[in-house]
């Protein structure tokens, strides 16, 4: 079927070459034809404007002279002889050229198209993949399939709520941003559906509970039983502002709450001892003050704060997130040199992990650094 | 680290990803209106050195904001545009001028339109000195009047 | 099946290139009317091609084909269908193929054209158009292919940006293609004109439509993309002498001086050597904002191509079409002979001075733009070119052009009375010094713009000064009014743009009276902004698709009376976590009211920006009516394929035996 087609586009283009190549051309009279109608035209319209008083009489005289003058020496450039008989090609250079594009072109669009094309990958529509048993059905299909009922039906809130854990297990973190909230809206706040949009925006903030996703924690946890997640997220949130008390408290609270055989239980251990050894960070009045700073001096304490970054990767280099945050701020400080020299340190020392390469490369090709 | 990072990327990242804040805010504007009005013609001509060609005065990023509040201090104070000017660009050099200063590496960006006015009027006045008379051209001969008539006859005829 | 089909339709457009980049010329060379008679053919067939391969990518894009790598880059299926179309050219490979695509069109309309041209001209221009085909799909194919297909095809597309779904952007970059390809059409006039040594008054008639066509949307597009800034970037600039910007200008300062410069070269035979150096010139800027854009070496706000690969691609094919095109100038240029002689005071001498002037401004830009670029690689010196250089540079330069164009109107060809065309413009004189006297009244200060206004004024009234001076020559009503209908096509479209770019002036004087107030503002405030009092109502937030927005409530008043209302809106985009400001935008007569609300503060209130803006919707209803002028103009019987075509069949019918 393709190659049917490609093969019937291909005789057209020959045709295109063989078709002109096989008509009787046109008399040599034509080759002056334009260039004597051009001044014949060009007398009418002197005519014309001498008549209506546009141009002087004198200036008319004038023009048609000229315009008088080429028009002959056009219409002598063919010799009457001449007029009559188109002259005819000689028969071996149209041979030549009726070989060539038989031959030329078929070559060079097969020949090249053999190297780039794919003849073998068919269309692959998005409705027509949307349209397999369920048995077949990936995650993928699935939620395109939830995604489709939902743009004909964007009242149906219950489409958006099902949809978040398949984005994040798809890492569509973005999506799932959007589906929260569009869930929330629809079906309205409840404890629950605020955690899960919480949730979301600290995922899509790479860990950092923002303020937007602190609030709706707080809330959901206003209640007398509040779900355990945002329990959790509340503890993470203190840890981040270095309140290790209060991070302490929450961690408590929901430790208490959890089944004694949960999984994760020791995960919990494990970050409330972390709390002990972890170091301060900055307080709010240290980031206002940076911000009040001169341009000059903020650059100063920028470069520090980079240097630091830089000098922990060079220890311990087994930190995505630390890594893009280098490259990332070498490039705005435009040190693209040393943006480039993280980028391949990065690669080398997270050369086993699949995942953040892709990250890595993925920020690269963003930063215009691959 | 999650707040910690939040903190220098929100310095760092001002430059790029700046809250909503185009050109001068309320906040930054100066009472006397005719020191105003000289503010924003100085932010005008500076450019905002991490944005692409703007000017300080259009520009939404922080280190614009900063550069119109240290401007209009520096109004305040008393300096003349020409010190506030020179101040900048003893610190960021002349990149941070919009309008580049004419020395000897803007030369060429300078005279270029001066020199093109001169060579340009200079081949039209020539062009016309040595221009050939102007003569009426001489009218049609007969015989040329009948092959015009004979080209043109079928259309008249 | 389709897409693959479209692919090999590419491939095989540019088989069909090459072919046509050789052989009409041996056909030129042997005289051989059939070699030179396969140039149309295969031009038609090309375009053929390339029009199966982008309607494939269009259906590739609108079926949501995720198995298409540039679908899956640029496209969602969640997207209103326009914007999935548009989508189309809205990346760098769907906009390299609108491009060709483009070009191939041109190519075929010239292709159609055949019966009005001398077949060895028209051969050698769908020669060289080929040669530009060639090089820029094997572009396409190799750097920038538009087909490359994905294995695993994922569920949805990555290209569901927000901010790019703007009816302005589907429309801006077409426009401006059409305008910039279109001038290739000049360039291989001007390439097969020096080849077969060609270049006289029926070259210039020929070439004319075809540039006035280019100018046209070239006039268009920036007018589009000027107010695609001004509604979108929330504080009402619109032109910023961004390189990007510039790189459409200079292809639009010598698109008008080859349309001026033809006209000279069409009526008096004089120019010629110009003529064709002009016409090289404007396509090899086309072709260095399309490098400038697409190499990204700008890093501009617009270029969205970071590949150096591309980059030293379109450099290369830069260095060889202007480079080549100017070895054969050189080499062919002595050919040429002097034309019609002219006095300095004529028609004829007021357009020198137009090419003049408008040269020497593009010339200015192009210093401007590429100075700082070439300082930094030379000596490793920054320095920045920007508007104060430009407003410095240009603007002198640009403005005298004004007082020259109702003056070179109303000259006569050849030689013409500079007194009698003061004469004739008494009117306009009159009518620009009342302009100036009415806005100082009125608006007073600044006085730039005053003189700007008044010679604005001065322009739209000559131009049509000069219609009515070749009308109103007497007798009865209707008598004028067969004049005026009977009056040639082109002066009415010289005197139609003309005006135009007077009006675009005057909206740009207009400027200067202004008001701006930046404040803060909370519901309840009456801010007075030039004649209207903006009455804040109260403060909202809505929910959109993908954004949450806080707008302000705000209604327009005149004399205690409410004529409108607007909402300017803050939105906030959580996913990409960018803020949007819209602008509310009230057109009142010919000015705007225009605000916008920025980063809310303290205590419920906002910092605002509140405008008036008199006379601004000229600027770009004015390059409106420019265009309109190209397009009367291009309607003259002249032109007109038809009537050269009737004209040409009576002398192709046998001589009446004598």
């Amino acid at each position: 079927m393709l190659w049917g087609l490609l093969a019937l586009f291909t005789g057209a283009a020959v045709f295109a070459i063989l078709w002109p190549l096989a008509r009787r051309p046109r008399g040599r009279a034509e080759h002056v034809a334009p260039d004597v109608a051009f001044y014949k035209a060009k007398l009418e319209e002197i005519a014309r404007e001498g008549e209506s008083g546009v141009l002087s009489q004198e200036e008319a005289e004038a023009a048609r002279t000229e315009a008088a003058r080429r028009l002959l020496k056009s219409a002598d450039a063919v010799t009457p002889e001449e007029t009559a008989k188109a002259p005819a090609s000689p028969r071996l250079r149209l041979r030549l050229v009726a070989i060539l594009g038989l031959v030329f072109i078929p070559a060079v669009s097969l020949g090249l198209y053999s190297v780039i094309g794919n003849p073998s990958m068919p269309d692959d529509p998005l409705a027509a993949r949307l349209d397999v048993s369920p048995n077949k059905m990936t995650l993928q299909v699935a939620i395109a399939k939830v995604e489709a009922h939902l743009r004909q039906h964007p009242e149906d809130g219950r489409g958006y709520e099902v949809l978040v854990p398949a984005y994040l297990k798809e890492g569509r973190v973005e999506d799932a941003v959007r589906a929260a909230s569009m869930a929330m809206r629809k079906l309205g706040a409840t404890p629950e559906r605020e955690t899960v949009y919480g949730e979301t925006l600290v995922y899509a903030a790479h860990g950092v509970v923002t303020d937007d996703a602190h609030k709706l924690f707080v809330q959901a946890a206003a209640g007398p039983t509040p779900p355990l997640k945002a329990l959790f997220f509340l503890g993470l949130a203190a840890s981040q502002d270095g309140d290790k008390a209060t991070a302490a408290n929450y961690w408590q609270k929901l430790m208490a709450r959890l089944p004694e055989k949960s999984p994760g239980r020791a995960e919990l251990k494990a970050r409330i001892a972390a709390l002990e050894n972890a170091s301060p960070a900055p307080k709010a009045a240290e980031v206002a003050a940076i911000a009040g700073m001169s341009p000059a001096q903020r650059q100063a304490t920028i470069h520090k704060m980079v240097d630091r970054l830089a000098a922990r990767l060079a220890r311990n280099g087994q930190d995505v997130e630390g890594w893009l945050r280098l490259v990332r701020a070498y490039k705005v400080m435009n040190e693209t040199d040393k943006a480039r020299a993280a980028l391949a340190t990065a690669r080398h020392d997270l050369g086993n992990d699949a995942k953040a390469m892709g990250r890595i490369d993925a920020l690269a090709r963003e930063l215009g650094l691959s | 680290m999650g707040r910690k990072f939040l903190a220098l990327a929100a310095v760092l990242f001002f430059a790029v990803m700046p809250s909503l804040a185009f050109a001068v805010e309320p906040g930054e504007m100066l009472k006397d209106p005719k020191l105003e009005a000289r503010a924003r013609t100085l932010s005008q001509q500076l450019r905002c050195l991490v944005c692409q060609g703007e000017s300080i005065e259009d520009s939404q990023a922080q280190l614009a904001h900063d550069f119109r509040v240290l401007i209009r201090q520096r109004i305040k104070a008393g300096e003349s545009n020409a010190q506030i000017k020179a101040f900048l660009v003893s610190r960021y050099g002349d990149f941070i001028l919009l309008k580049p200063p004419f020395k000897a590496d803007t030369l060429l960006l300078w005279g270029t339109p001066v020199l093109l006015l001169v060579l340009g009027s200079g081949a039209i006045i020539m062009a016309v000195r040595r221009r050939r008379p102007m003569r009426k051209p001489a009218s049609l001969g007969a015989t040329e009047e009948a092959r015009l008539a004979e080209l043109v006859g079928t259309e008249e005829g | 099946m389709i897409v693959e089909a479209g692919h090999y339709a590419l491939v095989l457009a540019f088989a069909l290139a090459l072919f046509n980049s050789v052989i009409p010329f041996w056909g030129i060379r042997a005289h051989d009317d059939r070699l030179m008679a396969t140039a149309p053919s295969v031009a038609l067939v090309q375009f053929l091609f390339v029009a199966t391969a982008f309607g494939a990518l269009v259906y590739a894009h609108v079926t949501s084909d995720f198995s298409v790598l540039n679908v899956v880059e640029n496209s969602h299926s969640a997207k209103p269908l326009i914007y999935k179309i548009a989508g189309v050219w809205g990346n760098h490979e769907g906009s390299m193929l609108l491009w060709v695509l483009i070009l191939a069109t041109f190519s075929a309309l010239v292709a159609c054209a055949s019966r009005a041209m001398p077949q060895d001209l028209h051969a050698a221009v769908l020669g060289v158009q080929s040669w530009i085909s060639a090089a820029f799909l094997l572009f396409i194919l190799l750097t920038s292919n538009p087909f490359t297909r994905v294995v695993n095809p994922p569920m949805e597309g990555m290209g569901l940006n927000p901010l790019l779904q703007d009816p302005g952007l589907a429309i801006h970059p077409p426009l401006l293609y059409l305008g910039y390809v279109g001038l290739s059409i000049s360039f291989s006039f001007a390439a097969a004109a020096l080849i077969c040594r060609r270049i006289d008054a029926v070259w210039a008639r020929l070439v004319r439509p075809w540039t006035l066509l280019a100018w046209m949307f070239l006039t268009l597009g920036i007018a589009m993309g000027s107010y695609w800034s001004y509604y979108t970037l929330g504080w009402g600039g619109f032109w910023f002498w961004d390189p990007v910007e510039n790189a459409s200008l200079m292809p639009w300062l010598a698109a008008t001086a080859l349309v001026h410069s033809t006209a000279v070269m069409e009526k008096r035979e004089a120019l010629k050597i110009w003529t064709i150096f002009l016409a090289i010139l404007g396509f090899s800027l086309s072709l260095m904002g399309t490098f400038l854009v697409r190499s990204g070496i700008l890093t501009s706000v617009h270029s969205f191509a970071v590949d150096p690969r591309r980059g030293i691609f379109i450099l290369g094919i830069l260095v060889l079409f202007i480079g080549g095109s100017l070895a054969l100038f050189a080499w062919r240029a002595n050919d040429l002979k002097q034309g019609g002689v002219f006095a300095p005071v004529s028609r004829e001498g007021a357009l020198v001075l137009n090419n003049l002037v408008l040269s020497i401004a593009c010339a200015t830009v192009l210093v401007g733009t590429l100075y700082p670029l070439a300082l930094q690689s030379l000596t490793g010196a920054k320095i920045s070119v920007g508007a104060p250089f430009f407003n410095a540079t240009f603007v002198p330069l640009f403005l005298p052009l004004f007082l020259i164009m109702p003056i070179g109107q109303m000259l006569a060809w050849k030689r013409g009375s500079l007194l009698g065309a003061v004469q004739r413009l008494i009117v306009a004189c009159l009518a620009g010094l009342a302009a100036m006297l009415i806005f100082a009244a009125w608006h007073g200060a600044p006085v730039t713009s005053i003189v700007i206004g008044g010679l604005a004024v001065f322009t739209i009234v000559g131009a049509i000064s000069d219609v009515v001076r070749r009308v109103a020559i007497g007798g009865s009503i209707g008598e004028n009014f067969h004049r005026a209908i009977g009056l040639p096509r082109s002066t009415w479209g010289t005197a139609i743009a003309h005006a135009g770019i007077g009006v675009t002036l005057l909206g740009l004087a207009a400027t200067g009276w202004g008001v701006e107030k930046v404040l803060v503002i909370k519901p309840g405030d009456v801010v007075p902004v030039g004649p209207y009092e903006l009455v804040v109502k109260d403060f909202g937030a809505e929910q959109g698709p993908n954004y949450s927005a806080k707008f302000a409530h705000v209604n327009i008043r005149s004399g205690g009376v409410k004529i409108g209302s607007i909402d300017p809106a803050l939105r906030f985009y959580p996913v990409r976590r960018t803020s949007r400001a819209e602008a509310g935008i009230a057109t009142l007569g010919l000015g705007q009211v225009y605000v916008s609300i920025t980063s809310s503060g303290a205590n419920g209130t906002y910092d605002a920006r509140m405008y008036w803006k008199p006379l601004v919707v000229l600027i770009w209803f004015g390059a409106i009516i420019m265009a309109l002028g190209g397009f009367v103009s291009l309607s003259d019987r002249r032109f007109r394929i038809g009537a050269a075509r009737r004209i040409q069949r009576i002398v192709a019918a046998p001589q009446p035996a004598e």
